[in-house]
């Protein structure tokens, strides 16, 4: 699903040279649900920016769904975002002056399809993430909870093969992370592939795998337990 | 995806309501000034009988004295009546005309008014279906009224309007001098923009209250109001000696339909000259003139100079107004980058984050220009009040399709101009810096 090898991300100004990826080579498949950890400026956000095609590399190879990505335009980079990719942002990221209904719509908008096909997605995935009754609120008129849940909804419309989730719960309450983290992992057993960029270790628990970058490189690969135990049960597929 | 990124340039544009106010009010200022000049060029340069204007010729021939040309060189703008008359002789032209005007005492019903100098245009019965002259009552007199010099008029509806309140007067009578006339037409209301048929004198002034038969102007012993140029003397006094006189006050019009026409017609025109030439006249180099309405009015210059300057000054001040508002639109639209970022996360194009936002700048750019073009129809209105101090006529300026065509075309062109920079920036913004920051 994502195939990262040696890929390198440099930040360059005109006093200094920031390594923010320096041969960072992370194989995530499909399905799987993975945490990546680490402390401040270890490179996970921009781990998440190259991953989600939001910002380019200058070294390494980057496939994607076992598309060589190197290789694209704008064009068609944007239309993998759209069509491959769902993002979920700590900060929600929804458009203040759309309604829930248009908000999820965004990304529909720029897949061209139908009217009547939008707008069944949109009450499915409201329906979903139970919202559907909220659907001509603004984002001010809804909790930090709810508007996450928009975000989400958002990436279900769009049905994406792997989800970017880059710090999905920080500014929630642990109610609220709780009901985020049970709602990314029904969307995972569905088959789609989730990567969450997290500080947090409870968060990084719910996750098949945890990924710990240092210095803009893996530096240490765990499963937990509970994975272990969900592959021999035959739950989820083997990593290879 | 055009009525989706028009709804979301609607809402962008509602959001900032004292932001849009200001930068279509700019372009609103720009449109309305340029639109203003364009008007005024238009109205003098546009074509002021279009059905026609290709088959219209008016006819000019040197019969300027050997020793000076005629001043500026070309052959004098009217022609002598003797000339006249041979030349109407000719059935190549499919109509024609001879005119000039005079200035005659017409003396209405006591009880209507006093007795009073009007200019009536003498005249052909071909003048009117030539011109495309439109009637609200009758209509012209007949080819026979021509030659027998019948006492027939036609009013224009000012006149008639004056003369009669405006009824239908067709076989009422005025008397014009020391004759009474039957009205057999009157005009309806027939102001084309540029008086093309008589450059002679101010080519804006709105045309004659009265026509009447030329032939009246032999029976009446009528002399032009107008101008009369000659090189010398008439051969002997009195009316007669003007008749037979090298002095140049009727202007020629002829309707030809076909170039092969237009080639007779000039070959006629040369031979004649040449016939002449054997009595003693025509004796400069041959120059004689066919020349179709447009062609005579940039030759007589009724275009101010002035009118392509002021254009272009106004179209510059356009451009000012529009490059101001770079700077304002690209702040807008960078203080959007967050949102902009969540866009282009989500699958849109550079392409379409672009075109979204140049079409915001076209909305408000369309905004100003119809704010603009209101406007400008102000700004006409006001100019057209004091012209009419000075050409007796207030409707010379006039707002055409063209002319809102134009102001639309102005508004586009502004707003594609004050928002291509900025949408092309707010374009290459990285998404990745402002979805985090939001």
């Amino acid at each position: 699903m994502l195939q990262m090898k040696n890929v390198v991300k440099v930040y360059r100004t005109e006093i200094v040279e920031t390594h923010a990826l320096s041969d960072l080579s992370i194989h995530v498949r499909a399905g799987e649900f993975v945490a990546v950890m680490g402390p401040s400026g270890s490179g996970k956000t921009t781990f998440l920016n190259v991953a989600g095609l939001l910002d380019g590399f200058e070294r390494g190879e980057y496939l994607l769904d076992g598309v060589d990505v190197r290789k694209l335009g704008d064009g068609e980079k944007s239309r993998i975002r759209n069509k491959k990719i769902g993002f979920v942002f700590q900060s929600f990221n929804l458009i203040p002056d759309l309604d829930v209904f248009d908000n999820v719509d965004v990304p529909l908008r720029y897949r061209r399809l139908p009217a009547g096909e939008r707008r069944d997605r949109i009450h499915r995935a409201l329906e979903q993430v139970g919202l559907a009754s909220r659907m001509r609120h603004y984002p001010s008129q809804l909790s930090g909870g709810q508007q996450q849940r928009v975000a989400i909804a958002r990436v279900l419309a769009g049905d994406p093969v792997l989800i970017l989730a880059d710090e999905p719960t920080g500014n929630l309450d642990s109610l609220m992370t709780h009901e985020i983290l049970d709602l990314l992992e029904r969307i995972n057993e569905q088959g789609t592939a989730i990567v969450m960029v997290t500080h947090s270790a409870e968060c990084a628990a719910h996750a098949h795998r945890q990924i710990h970058l240092r210095d803009g490189r893996v530096a240490e690969l765990d499963e937990p337990p509970s994975l272990v135990r969900g592959r021999e049960a035959g739950l989820v597929p083997g990593l290879g | 995806m055009l009525a989706y990124q028009l709804r979301i340039a609607w809402k962008s544009l509602r959001r900032s309501p004292a932001h849009t106010l200001i930068v279509g009010g700019g372009i609103a200022l720009g449109v309305a000034v340029s639109t203003l000049f364009a008007t005024v060029r238009h109205s003098f340069a546009k074509d002021p009988i279009p059905d026609k204007s290709a088959v219209l010729y008016n006819v000019r021939m040197d019969t300027w004295g050997p020793v000076d040309p005629y001043p500026g060189g070309k052959p004098p703008p009217q022609v002598t009546y003797q000339d006249m008359v041979a030349l109407m002789r000719s059935d190549i032209p499919a109509r024609q005309t001879g005119t000039f005007k005079a200035s005659l005492y017409v003396f209405p019903d006591p009880r209507v008014g006093r007795p009073r100098r009007e200019l009536v245009r003498l005249c052909f019965s071909d003048f009117f279906p030539m011109f495309e002259v439109p009637f609200r009552f009758g209509g012209p007199w007949d080819r026979a009224a021509d030659r027998t010099a019948e006492r027939v008029v036609v009013l224009s509806d000012e006149m008639n309007e004056r003369l009669f309140g405006g009824e239908d007067s067709v076989g009422r009578s005025v008397r014009i001098e020391d004759r009474e006339f039957r009205v057999v037409g009157v005009l309806d209301r027939w102001r084309p923009g540029v008086k093309f048929y008589d450059l002679t004198q101010n080519p804006v002034d709105v045309p004659e209250p009265i026509y009447m038969p030329f032939a009246h102007m032999v029976a009446m012993q009528l002399e032009s109001s107008g101008n009369s140029d000659g090189w010398r003397s008439p051969p002997m006094a009195g009316f007669a000696g003007l008749l037979a006189s090298e002095q140049t006050w009727i202007l020629l019009w002829v309707e030809l339909s076909s170039a092969d026409q237009v080639g007779r017609y000039r070959a006629f025109l040369d031979a004649y000259a040449l016939e002449q030439r054997k009595a003693g006249r025509f004796q400069r180099k041959l120059d004689n003139r066919v020349t179709p309405v447009r062609d005579l009015m940039v030759e007589a210059e009724v275009m101010p100079k002035e009118a392509d300057a002021m254009v272009a000054v106004s179209l510059l001040f356009l451009l000012i107004c529009a490059l101001n508002l770079i700077g304002l639109l690209l702040g807008k639209f960078l203080a959007r980058a967050a949102e902009i970022g969540v866009r282009r996360a989500m699958g849109a194009r550079r392409l379409d984050v672009f075109m979204q936002h140049l079409l915001e700048c076209e909305l408000i750019g369309l905004a100003g220009g119809a704010i603009g073009l209101a406007l400008s129809f102000g700004a006409i209105a006001v100019v057209n009040l004091w012209a009419k101090s000075i050409i007796s006529r207030g409707d010379f300026l006039a707002m055409d399709w063209a002319m809102a065509g134009f102001a639309a075309g102005a508004a586009m062109v502004a707003g594609l101009v004050a928002g291509l920079y900025p949408a092309w920036r707010v374009c290459r913004i990285a998404p990745a810096v402002h979805l985090k920051a939001q």
